[in-house]
């Protein structure tokens, strides 16, 4: 398991993209344009960090900033700019299975086999993503429906 | 500039050092702070370990809790180390923002991005000697 990035949501990105990277000099590690989600996404690194940041097998550590097309949508879901907190794992079934056995409660159960998340106690949501490339879908997580909201 | 960690703050340290040991983080530092009413646990995950025991320190994730009930639990700020402290802080005074917490220790400061996230900055090696205009500065939002 490891580290992969800290997601903030902004509403205005070109006004987050001047602070983090014109004034604090991050760079911009990858852009992603989603049409049916209505939203983009930019991870960002900081200038140390470039080594391991841009490369896809590792892309880590980064910021993800989560900038929705649709008024109605920013920050819908929550009062804090804070989303999740993402991290890698070799198998994301067996994470989950074992996150199930201590008796936490899957947030989104893993049905792409690439995705799944989680919520603290206190309520951070942490992401899981699956070490490429994607495993099979496979029951029982293909029929497990949503278990509570995620923050992103 | 490199990453260090992101700060959690948490109601009840034990509880989380648990919850996130499940998750499968393990604790690479703790401090007590009780003259800053603040205990703190810093954790990262298995792959993240070895840079995160050496001098690197990161990443981790650092779940801190309030003694005196001060913060509310949650992500509270993300936390970069930079070579030249005063350098970032005067960059940041020169595009009008406010800081925070400016560094008058010489080794921290805290600046708000646009639509509120704060963003923390530690000094590199040595802490700076402290100094004006910082030690008589006081807090921003």
């Amino acid at each position: 398991m490891e580290y992969l990035h800290t997601m903030i949501e902004v509403r205005d990105l070109q006004q987050s993209l001047d602070f983090y990277c014109g004034t604090l000099g991050m760079i911009e590690t990858r852009r992603m344009e989603y049409e049916e989600d209505r939203c983009t996404i930019v991870f960002l690194c900081a200038p140390g960090d470039l080594e391991t940041a841009q490369f896809d097998a590792r892309f880590a550590p980064n910021l993800e900033l989560y900038a929705y097309w649709d008024d109605e949508e920013r920050f819908e879901k929550s009062q804090t700019p804070w989303g999740h907190l993402g991290y890698r794992v070799d198998n994301i079934y067996e994470t989950c299975r074992q996150l199930m056995d201590a008796g936490i409660t899957i947030i989104r159960p893993p049905r792409d086999g690439f995705r799944a998340y989680v919520k603290t106690p206190e309520g951070v949501t942490v992401e899981f993503i699956q070490r490429r490339p994607a495993l099979t879908p496979a029951e029982p997580w293909i029929s497990m429906p949503d278990n509570g909201t995620i923050n992103d | 500039m490199h990453y260090l960690h992101t700060t959690i703050f948490t109601s009840d340290p034990e509880k989380s050092r648990d919850f996130y040991a499940h998750l499968g983080l393990a604790p690479v530092r703790s401090l007590d702070m009780p003259a800053a009413s603040m205990s703190v646990d810093f954790m990262a995950a298995g792959r993240d370990e070895e840079t995160a025991r050496s001098t690197r320190f990161a990443p981790t994730i650092a779940v801190v809790h309030r003694t005196d009930g001060s913060a509310s639990p949650g992500v509270s700020h993300v936390c970069f180390r930079v070579e030249d402290l005063y350098a970032t802080c005067r960059r940041l005074m020169d595009k009008g923002l406010t800081l925070k917490m400016p560094p008058r220790d010489g080794f921290r400061a805290m600046v708000r991005a646009p639509e509120g996230a704060i963003i923390e900055f530690h000094q590199a090696g040595e802490r700076q000697v402290p100094q004006e205009p910082w030690i008589s500065m006081a807090d921003g939002t």
